[in-house]
């Protein structure tokens, strides 16, 4: 189902985005732990940040991190990779004849391409949280365990994998890589506004999983984790329904 | 086999109901290479795309190489290969990048023809693709097109107007060396005769959607030296296909009636005499 050489090429077209990505979420995590005055100028919230940067306070730091800061970045970083996924075959490369008329059914093409890039957010969830843990130990936080650090992360990556198939699925409607990203950026601005109001918070799809409950110990991170993969598979299955459809 | 390719009322319309394709009965021998001659805009890519699986027929079916168009399309593909007039290859991969990637789709792969060709062509294998002209580019294309040996190669209009991006000779008789006298099968669509000259012999016409016959290439040059015009499609086609021919891509285009066709027409006759007298279930119904 996944073809090598095709996942090559994904990998190569990945990496950049991949790097900047994953150097930028690094730098915001070096921000939040050596120059805590610079984020709680940013974010205007000097309080919580002194009060997260202070031991014994480590479960509000590594809310800060999990909740906020990789949640935030991992959708963009899913993002990017995404909305160029098929639609970059016709729109960017213009290589889809090349591509399609190789014996590789269109299935294959969609499931290499997916997971290439779900490989990719995969390295860059874990990998940065790794990079951030080490920061954190060194300057002077404690850390988590192992099997927490792990599991949180997961969720996230859950969700991250639930944007970037979504943003695969638009990208397979569409011809031209901008209005990808424009549907898919509309579509999660739409999941996202109930999370604005106070009384449409607890209805928001991904509040649940930015994990703030698994670090307050109320909540399991079973349930999102398992609706974050069952969406993703809707989204692949959408993905390889459309992109079959399309003449080139 | 002596049948490459045979479709049967292969039909393809556009999403405003256009006939891109209309009804268009096809036998290509096995073991020649065929001109499918016709101006801009006849049909001759998205024939070529239908038999690649890249599109489907509206109505209408065929064979390539024994495989059912539709069905088995992924194992056509194994077995024939596309080279485009302007071929779209992965532009920021260099030349050894773009032929690893490409041998990693065929289960046959002869290495010493694309390296032959290489050397042929001088193409550098570390140049980035983007950097390359389109001649080079289309050198390229066609050595990717002859790696894996395919039984069918489908060429098309390897040599455009105007003249400078046209590939050259060493092109076509790469073409020539690899599939004609190896006793493979190539179609070569063009819009001039002269491209075509360079490696077929006989000549299909392609003509607002529609096909017709199988021309010993010389009766076709025969008849533009008579008729004192250029060796241009657009000048050719009308003679074979005659009056009154509707454009069936106007929306109250009908069948020519009386149309006189050609003594070396080989047309599927009989299959299509079937299909024409086979009741209309809808008909039947009413």
């Amino acid at each position: 189902m996944i073809h090598g050489g095709l996942w090559s090429k994904e990998a190569r077209e990945y990496r950049l985005v991949f790097i900047i990505c994953l150097l930028i979420t690094i730098l915001v995590g070096v921000i939040s732990l050596y120059f805590p005055h610079l984020a709680s100028e940013f974010t205007g919230n000097s309080a919580a940040w002194s009060r997260w940067m202070s031991s014994p306070f480590v479960d509000e730091a590594w809310l800060q991190w999990n909740s906020v800061i990789l949640l935030q970045l991992s959708a963009i970083t899913a993002f990017i990779l995404g909305f160029s996924t098929l639609s970059g075959e016709v729109g960017g490369n213009n290589a889809v004849s090349y591509l399609l008329s190789k014996p590789v059914s269109r299935r294959e093409v969609v499931t290499t391409k997916a997971s290439a890039g779900l490989t990719f957010l995969v390295f860059y969830v874990y990998g940065s949280s790794f990079v951030w843990s080490a920061l954190a130990w060194h300057a002077g936080q404690q850390l988590p365990e192992f099997s927490v650090f792990f599991l949180s992360s997961t969720v996230t990556l859950s969700m991250a994998a639930v944007i970037y198939m979504s943003a695969v699925f638009f990208s397979s409607l569409f011809f031209r890589t901008w209005l990808a990203a424009l549907f898919s950026i509309i579509t999660w601005l739409a999941v996202f506004t109930p999370q604005f109001g106070f009384v449409s918070r607890d209805y928001a799809v991904f509040l649940h999983m930015q994990e703030a409950g698994f670090w307050l110990g109320t909540e399991t991170s079973f349930i999102p984790l398992g609706v974050g993969i069952v969406i993703a598979g809707i989204f692949y299955e959408l993905a390889v329904f459309f992109w079959d459809k399309r003449e080139y | 086999m002596d049948t490459a390719v045979e479709t049967w009322g292969l039909t393809k319309k556009g999403r405003s109901g256009t006939a891109v394709l209309d009804n268009v009965y096809l036998r290509v021998p096995a073991g020649k290479a065929l001109g499918l001659l016709g101006p801009e805009g006849a049909g001759k890519t998205t024939l070529f795309k239908i038999l690649l699986g890249l599109q489907k027929p509206t109505t209408g079916g065929g064979f390539c190489l024994g495989l059912d168009l539709v069905t088995e399309s992924i194992f056509i593909r194994d077995r024939v290969t596309y080279a485009e007039n302007k071929p779209h290859l992965y532009e920021y991969l260099s030349v050894q990048e773009m032929i690893d990637l490409t041998r990693k789709f065929y289960s046959h792969w002869n290495s010493a023809v694309a390296d032959k060709y290489l050397d042929v062509f001088e193409l550098p294998l570390r140049q980035k693709i983007k950097k390359l002209s389109l001649r080079r580019k289309q050198m390229l294309a066609l050595i990717l097109a002859l790696a894996p040996e395919p039984d069918l190669l489908l060429l098309d209009e390897p040599a455009p107007s105007p003249a400078k991006e046209s590939p050259g000779q060493e092109f076509f008789d790469a073409v020539t060396t690899e599939i004609v006298n190896k006793g493979r099968t190539a179609v070569v669509a063009a819009r001039r005769l002269d491209e075509i000259k360079m490696m077929a012999s006989e000549v299909t016409l392609i003509y607002r959607g529609r096909t017709r016959g199988i021309f010993p290439l010389a009766e076709i040059e025969e008849k533009v030296k008579e008729e004192e015009i250029p060796s241009d499609a657009g000048q050719i086609c009308p003679l074979y296909f005659p009056e009154p021919f509707e454009d069936p891509r106007k929306p109250d285009a009908q069948e020519p009636k009386n149309e006189e066709k050609p003594e070396n027409l080989t047309i599927l006759k009989e299959e299509k005499e079937e299909a024409e007298t086979e009741p209309d279930p809808e008909e039947e119904n009413t």
